[in-house]
C-alpha cells in the first residue's frame, strides 16, 4: 500500500534528545502557576460565555454609572448612597455568584464531556492541584469581574452614609460566597458523568446558587440598614463560628471533589477522616474561644457538643459503612512502622477501622465538651444537670445508632450499590424506631403517642428535665452502646491485624528495594 | 529505586491479568511482554479485552488478579512511577476547545513539570518529530482526525516515555495519515522506546510491528514474533491461482483433484490447499493448462496477521 501513495519526505526524529536532563535553567515566573489555571484563563479568556457575561457586567456598570450621576447629579443624602452602593454591589454579586459558580461547573465537566481527564490523570498532576487550579482559574475571573466594578464601589465607599469596613466586609463575604458556590460547582459536576444527572446536578447547583444570592442580598441589605457594629464581640464570635462552619463544609466539599477524581482503587477515605477529626478538634476549641469572648453558660458548651457529635455522626455513617478491607494501593500507603501503623490505623480506609474512629470522635467530644463544663462549674450539686445528661445520652446515641446497623450489613458494604443502601438504612432506620410505634398505635386505634423509647428527642428532653424515666434510659442506652460495640469488635479487630500485615509486607518490601538501592549504588557488592 | 535506564528486563511486562466486571471476565489470565525498541502488535476483535488491558497497562484500571510491570514498577504499587515511564494514547481522546495546538502541548508540558527553556524545546521538537509546526497556532477544534492524532502524539512523547501505549492509532485516518503514523512508530521504536499498538488494519501493524498478541474474548490465543505465530499457525502449504477462465469452472475443476484440498476465493483469484510437491506443483499447471483455463499465476501463498486473525480468532463478543 505504501508504495501507491506518494509521499511528503517526514520530518526527520528530532524527538531523541527529548526531556533527557531536567534541568531548572531558565525557569519563568509562571512555571511556579498551577498548569490547570494558565489552561483555564486561556480558555476563559477565549470563551463565549466569559466574554458575553463581561460584556453584559461592563454595561451594567456603565448604566448604574449613568444612571445615578443623571438622577443625582452625585449630590446624595446617606440613603442614596447606600442604595447606589446596594445596586452596584448586586450586579457584582450576580456576576460572581450568579455566573462564575456555572462556569466552574462547565470546566470540571468538560473533562469527561471532551474525554480528557484520562489524560490528565496520567500526568503529574494530582486531584487536589486539579481542584485547586479550577478554583484559581475561578479566582481569577472573579478578580477580572471585581476590576469592572471596583472603580464605582471606591466611589460609593467615599459618599456619605457608607463605612468602609462595612463595605470591605460585604465585597470579602461576596468574593467568599463565590469561591464556595464554584467549589461547589466543581464537587457536584464530578459526581456523575451521565448527561441526565448532569443536568440534575446542574439544577442543584442553580438552587444553592439562588439560596446564596437572596441570604447574601439579604445579609448585605441588613448590615448596611441596621448599620452592625463588626467588631462587637458578639458580632466577632457569630462571624467566627460562621466562619468554622463554612471552612469545614468547604474542607469536606473540596475533599469530595479530590476523592471523585481520585482512581477508585485509590485511598479516598483518609482525607475525610482527618478533616472530621480536625473538625471535632477546631469545634470544641472555639466553642472554649467563644466562651472566653462572651461568658456563655454550661447549657451553651452543652449544646455545642451536642451539635458536634451529630455533626461527627454523618461522615461517621460513611466511614463505618466502608468497605472492610483496604483496596490493593491503600494497603501500600500503610506506614512500614508498626507502632505508626496501629496509631494511625483509623484513619486508613475501611468499616471496622472506621467504627474505631467514630468511637475516638465522640470520645473526643464528650470529654472535651465535659472537661470545659467541669471547668465552668468547679462545684455542681448534681452530675447530671447544665445539660450534661443530655449530652451523654446523645454520645450513646452516636454509638448506637451509627455502628450497630454497619455490623449486622458488614457483607453489603462491599458492593457499591448495596453499600449505598445500607448507608440510607442508617437514617432510615432512625426515622422508622420514631414513627413505627406512633404508626402501629394509629392502626390498632390507640392515642397517637410520640412518647415512646424509639423517639431520640422525647429521650433527650426525659434527660435534661432529669425525671423519673431518665434513669431507665441511661440504663438501657448504656446496653445498648456496649452491645453495638461488642458486635463490631471482629470487625476492629480484624481491621488492626489487616493493618498489621499490611505494615509487615510493606516493611519487606521496603527492605528489598533498599537491597536493590544498594546493589545499585555499589556494583561491587 | 531503579530507574528506567538502569532496568534491564522488559518495558512492559503483563503477568497473568485478569479483570472482571461483576460475573463477566473481560480479561482472563493475560500474560506477554514488549521488550525495549521493540513493537508489539495487540490484535483482536471487538470486545476481546484490548482496550481493558491497554488501560490496565495505563494504569488506569487495575486488574482483579495479576499484575503489570512498567520499567520494573507496578501498575498496582508503584502508579505515579509506571506513569513517568509511560505514555498512553486512548481510542477515544479529548482536545480542549478554545485552545490552540501550542496551548495545549504547553499544558501537558507543564502538567508532566517540564519548566523553562527546557518546556518551549521540548514543545519545538514534539511539533518537528509529528509535523506539526505550521499547525501551532490552529485551534484544537478545527483540526482533521489525522492531525489531532498526531497532536495526541506528540503529547504522549512530552516526557520522553519508554513505553508507548497506542490504542487504535490508525483508526479513521485516511491512508497517507496512516503510513506517517506507521513511519513515526517505526521511528520511535528505532530510538529504543517500547510500543504496544492496537490496530483493525492488520496489513498495517504486519509491517511494523516485531511481536504480536492475539486475544479473544479476553484470552490470549497466540503471543510471539510475527513469523513464529504464522508459521505455527499453517499446517498445510496454500497456492494461490489466478485464470483467466470463470472462477467457477477453475473451481469446478479443482474440487475433482485429489491433490487439492479447501479452496477458498481470495482477490482475483483463489487460495488452495495443495497437497503434493513441487513435481505435483507442475502436473497441476499442465493440467490447468490442457483444461483450457488459462492459468497466469500459481505461486505459494504467504500466510499474513490477517490469516493468523482469522485462524486463531472465531469473533467471539463476550
Amino acid at each position: 500500500m505504501s508504495d501507491a501513495v506518494e509521499l511528503a519526505p517526514l520530518p526527520a526524529p528530532a524527538v531523541r534528545a527529548v526531556v533527557s536532563n531536567r534541568t531548572t535553567v531558565g525557569r519563568r515566573p509562571s512555571d511556579r502557576w498551577n498548569p490547570l489555571l494558565v489552561k483555564e484563563v486561556r480558555q476563559a479568556l477565549r470563551g463565549k460565555a466569559f466574554r458575553v457575561a463581561f460584556m453584559l457586567a461592563l454595561v451594567a456598570a456603565l448604566l448604574v454609572a449613568l444612571g445615578s450621576a443623571l438622577d443625582q447629579h452625585m449630590r446624595l443624602t446617606p440613603q442614596q448612597a447606600r442604595a447606589y452602593f446596594q445596586t452596584v454591589y448586586s450586579c457584582l454579586v450576580l456576576a460572581l455568584v450568579g455566573f462564575v459558580p456555572f462556569t466552574a461547573f462547565q470546566s470540571m465537566a468538560a473533562e469527561w464531556d471532551e474525554s480528557t481527564f484520562d489524560l490528565l490523570e496520567l500526568s503529574n498532576l494530582r486531584p487536589a492541584r486539579i481542584v485547586i487550579g479550577k478554583l484559581q482559574a475561578v479566582a481569577v475571573q472573579i478578580m477580572l469581574f471585581f476590576a469592572i466594578f471596583a472603580p464605582l464601589l471606591s466611589i460609593a465607599a467615599l459618599l456619605p452614609g457608607i463605612d468602609l469596613l462595612t463595605a470591605t466586609f460585604v465585597l470579602l463575604l461576596a468574593v467568599v460566597v463565590s469561591l464556595c458556590a464554584s467549589l461547589l460547582g466543581l464537587t457536584l459536576a464530578t459526581l456523575s458523568r451521565q448527561r441526565f444527572a448532569k443536568v440534575a446536578l446542574m439544577v442543584a447547583l442553580g438552587f444553592a446558587v439562588a439560596m446564596a444570592f437572596g441570604g447574601l442580598q439579604a445579609l448585605t441589605f441588613e448590615i448596611m440598614r441596621a448599620g452592625v457594629q463588626l467588631l462587637e464581640p458578639e458580632f466577632l464570635a457569630g462571624a467566627g463560628m460562621a466562619a468554622a462552619v463554612l471552612l469545614l463544609g468547604s474542607s469536606y466539599v473540596f475533599a469530595l471533589a479530590c476523592n471523585m477524581l481520585a482512581h477508585p482503587e485509590e485511598n479516598r477515605s483518609t482525607n475525610v477522616r482527618l478533616i472530621t477529626t480536625i473538625g471535632a478538634i477546631a469545634i470544641m476549641a472555639l466553642v472554649a474561644f467563644v466562651h472566653r469572648i462572651i461568658g456563655s453558660g454550661p447549657e451553651f458548651i452543652a449544646g455545642m457538643a451536642m451539635s458536634g457529635l451529630v455533626v461527627v455522626s454523618i461522615p461517621g455513617v460513611l466511614f463505618c459503612t466502608e468497605r472492610a478491607k483496604l483496596g490493593r494501593r491503600a494497603a501500600h500507603a500503610v506506614p512500614a512502622s508498626r507502632t505508626l501503623a496501629l496509631v494511625t490505623a483509623p484513619w486508613h480506609p475501611g468499616g471496622g477501622r472506621g467504627v474505631v474512629l467514630h468511637l475516638f470522635h465522640v470520645a473526643l467530644i464528650t470529654t472535651a465538651g465535659l472537661c470545659i463544663i467541669t471547668w465552668l462549674r468547679p462545684s455542681p450539686s448534681d452530675l447530671l444537670a447544665d445539660g450534661v445528661g443530655a449530652l451523654l445520652l446523645l454520645a450513646l446515641f452516636a454509638v448506637v445508632y451509627v455502628i450497630f446497623l454497619p455490623a449486622l450489613c458488614t457483607r453489603y458494604c462491599e458492593r457499591f450499590q448495596s453499600r449505598m443502601f445500607v448507608r440510607l438504612a442508617v437514617p432510615l432506620t432512625g426515622l422508622l424506631l420514631i414513627f413505627l410505634p406512633v404508626i402501629l398505635s394509629a392502626l390498632a386505634g390507640a392515642r397517637v403517642e410520640f412518647d415512646h423509647l424509639g423517639n431520640p428527642f422525647r429521650n433527650i428532653q426525659h434527660a435534661l428535665d432529669q425525671d423519673d424515666a431518665s434513669a431507665g434510659i441511661y440504663i438501657l442506652f448504656t446496653g445498648l452502646a456496649l452491645l453495638a460495640v461488642l458486635v463490631n469488635l471482629p470487625r476492629m479487630i480484624g481491621a488492626f491485624l489487616e493493618t498489621w500485615n499490611a505494615s509487615e509486607r510493606n516493611e519487606a518490601l521496603h527492605g528489598q528495594v533498599d537491597d536493590v538501592a544498594r546493589r545499585d549504588v555499589s556494583p561491587e557488592l | 529505586m531503579l530507574t528506567s535506564t538502569a532496568f534491564s528486563g522488559p518495558s512492559l511486562e503483563v503477568r497473568r491479568i485478569t479483570k472482571r466486571f461483576g460475573s463477566f471476565t473481560a480479561v482472563d489470565q493475560v500474560s506477554f511482554a514488549v521488550g525495549r525498541g521493540e513493537v508489539c502488535g495487540f490484535i483482536g476483535p471487538n470486545g476481546a479485552g484490548k482496550t481493558t488491558t491497554m488501560r490496565i497497562c495505563s494504569t488506569l484500571d487495575l486488574p482483579d488478579d495479576g499484575d503489570v510491570l512498567i520499567g520494573g514498577h507496578s501498575v498496582i504499587d508503584e502508579p505515579r512511577l509506571a506513569r513517568r515511564r509511560l505514555g498512553f494514547m486512548p481510542d477515544s481522546f479529548g482536545a480542549y476547545s478554545a485552545t490552540t495546538v501550542s496551548e495545549y502541548l504547553d499544558f501537558f508540558a507543564r502538567a508532566y513539570g517540564l519548566v523553562g527553556e527546557q518546556r518551549v524545546r521540548t514543545i519545538a521538537e514534539v511539533m518537528e518529530f509529528t509535523a506539526l509546526g505550521p499547525l501551532a497556532q490552529k485551534l484544537t477544534s478545527s483540526l482533521s482526525k489525522g492531525m489531532k492524532q498526531r497532536m495526541c502524539l506528540a503529547k504522549t512523547l512530552l516526557h520522553d516515555p519508554a513505553l508507548l501505549i497506542l490504542d487504535e492509532p490508525a483508526s479513521g485516518l485516511d491512508p497517507r495519515a496512516r503510513i506517517e503514523l506507521r513511519e513515526l512508530v517505526r521511528a520511535l521504536a528505532e530510538m529504543g522506546k517500547a510500543v504496544l499498538i492496537s490496530s483493525h488494519i492488520l496489513s498495517e501493524l504486519a509491517e511494523i510491528c516485531d511481536t504480536v498478541a492475539v486475544i479473544e474474548a479476553g484470552r490470549l490465543v497466540a503471543y510471539g514474533r510475527v513469523e513464529e505465530v504464522t508459521q505455527g499457525i499453517c499446517t498445510t502449504a496454500e497456492m494461490w491461482l489466478r485464470c483467466l477462465a470463470p472462477t467457477e469452472r477453475v473451481e469446478r475443476f479443482l474440487a475433482e483433484r485429489h491433490d487439492v484440498g479447501r479452496v477458498r476465493r481470495d482477490g482475483r483469484g483463489l487460495a488452495l490447499e495443495f497437497r503434493g510437491d513441487d513435481s505435483g506443483a507442475a502436473e497441476l499447471v499442465v493440467a490447468l493448462v490442457r483444461a483450457e483455463l488459462r492459468p497466469v499465476e500459481f505461486a505459494p501463498r504467504e500466510t499474513d496477521l490477517e490469516d493468523v486473525f482469522l485462524q486463531l480468532t472465531k469473533g467471539q463478543v463476550q
